[in-house]
């Protein structure tokens, strides 16, 4: 029989309060610090053990007999598109020191909007670089917000 | 208390807050209307713009957001029964059959007056009541404060919905633990940063607010594969009919709004419950009350049915700023995010503040009076067009929501591991949500966090490490037995529902 949903976040959850308490374990404490009142692992071990006993209460609670068909819901989602969007993300924030702001930004839309679907190059334009410049200068421009940007920078374009 | 109102209504009715409610309400209606946006998100991304501005300013610029998207909420769910906030659902029980019978103008302006009359009626209990509490809270001590904190965190998961108690409560803890990465405040050891150094300063709370609401929500319409239905496009080409209302109708809801307010305000101080739980009560007791003929009219297109909950709600969040303002303690997700702006712009809430900062206490109180003003006035009005963005595709507003997030948090730190750090929890926040686990619990922990350590410490340093502090103070007594009736309820309900089943099936 196949483990219910709910009972196995419980035990990810008891496996992550025990996670937790062992590591409070190893916080450095002050020489002598272990005999003061109250010390930097008080109140984490105490979080450890309320997660713990939480967990194990959701563990042996009564649950919905048939989690199955939201599963196969829950599979047949756009994870595709979703894995996508994360490594977008990601390259975004890999990129945005060493390309700047500017052309990381732009690329990074451009990129956001052509995988959800949009193909019509005006709307590719207009929403991606002349935004990002918008947006650029009002934060430069405006507010002060100093942004390092080699592309701009050896254009010309910024300091 | 004039001198501070005195002072709240110059500092409210300065150009520059004045445009801060208007852009607000304006902000916040457009991403309320968006189905899966709530609030939370509306105000977690406009904290970055926040930052640029004067404490008051930008507490009033959230709370235009709040009020904002509560009412786009509304629009959505009456127009394509689409509620983008939990707190308009019952909204649209009423709302929607009004748009179906072509009344779409007239629900629309219900929605809207009825709204402003709760904010309204709310926001004077409001300028009655935070006084009164917060110089009562002047005698709370470190005990009472760490008590109040749990009761707020266990109401919040009390309040979380049938079945969801344990889960908001594992989301309580994984909040607060998560809160405790970094710098210990008192000794200055390093906690849970496993030899990062970007870690030191703990978790940026507007990266996770951004991460688990902003970031999270538009993930998941993506995993959902969510298009604007063909609801929205009949709505918008059908028209709205007329906007005004007869005497009758006036007559009919007035007394609706009245009752309902002083229901709503009262919910919305109780920490945990909110704007959710305050309209589904009034609408319930609405039907309730309703003479026998009228009864049959709730959830096929009454004016009744439809003004009770847009009372409730907007009275609600009117409330839920009280324990904000004057303990420090939000009683929601959405006023946690505030609390956690007003931590960032170095003003701690509390009983203190409208003695230390009368500008902002007030400003924030009468600002909203003023914004649901605005709301009445121009966006009723605009609601037309302002419902054409329900049409925005989604291939353009999910990048643009990504990108709005991202910078928002990488513009404060200038840190390229919180955009690492953001998209984690964001996939975490996007699992958790699909298994059913609520995210508010999540960042109201969060936020109290640090606070709540900091008066348990000061409480055993008190107390020679006894926990004999939750009992002999009267306060923390009261709220500490408060507490554990809170813990008991989805116990004993679970117990009655056991009871009953047997019998139910023997009748049957």
């Amino acid at each position: 029989m196949l483990l219910h949903r709910d009972r196995v976040w419980a035990l990810i959850f008891l496996a992550l309060s025990i996670a937790y308490g062992v590591e409070a374990q190893q916080i450095e404490l002050y020489f002598g610090g272990e005999d003061e009142t109250f010390t930097a692992r008080t109140f984490p071990t105490a979080l450890a053990w309320t997660g713990g006993i939480v967990s194990f209460l959701l563990l042996v609670s009564p649950v919905d007999p048939d989690p199955r068909p939201r599963l196969r819901e829950i599979l047949n989602y756009d994870w595709l598109r979703v894995a996508a969007l994360l490594l977008l993300m990601i390259a975004y924030g890999l990129t945005i020191q060493r390309f700047g702001f500017f052309l990381s930004t732009s690329f990074f839309l451009l990129a956001g909007y052509l995988l959800l679907g949009e193909r019509r190059p005006w709307m590719l334009f207009l929403v991606s670089f002349p935004l990002v410049a918008v947006f650029q200068f009002l934060l430069q421009g405006l507010l002060g917000i100093y942004l390092a940007d080699p592309f701009l920078a050896r254009l010309g374009i910024t300091g | 208390m004039i001198e501070g109102l005195w002072i709240g209504l110059t500092t409210a009715l300065q150009p520059l807050n004045l445009l801060m409610v208007a852009i607000g309400c304006f902000a916040g209606t457009f991403i309320g209307m968006l189905p899966g946006l709530g609030p939370i998100s509306a105000i977690a991304l406009m904290i970055p713009v926040t930052y640029g501005l004067d404490p008051a300013a930008g507490l009033i610029l959230m709370a235009g957001v709040y009020y904002g998207a509560i009412f786009g909420g509304s629009t959505s769910s009456i127009l394509i029964n689409a509620p983008g906030v939990a707190g308009t659902v019952a909204t649209a029980f009423d709302g929607y059959p009004m748009a179906r019978k072509g009344f779409a103008g007239k629900a629309l302006a219900v929605a809207a007056y009825a709204s402003f009359s709760g904010g309204t009626i709310a926001a004077v209990f409001l300028l009655l009541a935070a006084p009164a509490l917060a110089s009562v809270a002047l005698s709370f001590q470190s005990p009472d404060y760490f008590a109040l904190m749990v009761l707020g965190l266990t109401a919040v998961s009390a309040f979380a919905g049938r079945g969801q108690f344990l889960k908001a409560l594992l989301m309580t803890v994984l909040g607060l633990m998560l809160a405790t990465v970094g710098q210990d405040v008192s000794s200055d050891v390093s906690r849970f940063t496993f030899g990062s150094i970007d870690l030191l300063d703990g978790i940026s709370f507007l990266l996770l607010a951004m991460a688990t609401f902003a970031l999270s929500e538009a993930l998941m319409l993506v995993l959902k594969r969510e298009r604007p239905s063909a609801e929205a496009e009949r709505a918008l080409r059908g028209g709205m009919g007329s906007l005004r209302l007869d005497r009758r109708e006036v007559r009919e809801i007035a007394p609706v709004i009245g009752r309902s307010s002083l229901l709503g305000f009262l919910i919305g101080v109780l920490p945990g419950a909110g704007a959710t739980i305050a309209s589904f009560l009034a609408y319930g007791m609405e039907r309730h009350i309703a003479p026998a003929g009228r009864k049959e009219e709730f959830g096929r297109g009454s004016l009744r049915g439809l003004a009770a909950p847009e009372t409730a709600n907007n009275a609600a969040c009117s409330g839920s700023f009280v324990p904000l303002l004057t303990l420090g303690i939000p009683g929601s997700g959405t006023t946690a995010v505030m609390l956690g702006a007003l931590i960032s712009f170095g003003i701690q809430p509390g009983p203190r503040l409208f003695v230390e900062r009368p500008d902002v206490f007030w400003s924030v109180i009468l600002s909203m009076y003023i914004g649901n003003v605005i709301l009445l006035v121009l966006n009723l009005p605009l609601i037309p067009y302002i419902a054409r963005l329900l049409a925005l595709p989604r291939r353009i507003l999910i990048p643009l929501i990504l990108f709005f997030s991202l910078t928002g948090v990488y513009l404060i730190s200038f840190n390229t591991f919180d955009i690492q750090l953001m998209v984690l929890f964001a996939v975490v926040a996007v699992v958790l949500r699909l298994a059913g686990f609520p995210m508010a619990p999540m960042i109201l922990a969060f936020v109290l966090g640090r606070l709540m350590e900091e008066n348990l410490r000061r409480s055993l340093l008190l107390w020679d490490g006894s926990l004999a502090f939750l009992w002999e103070r009267p306060i923390t007594l009261g709220i500490t037995l408060l507490t554990l009736l809170v813990l008991a309820t989805p116990l004993i309900q679970f117990l009655r529902e056991r009871r009953n089943r047997p019998v139910t099936a023997g009748k049957g």
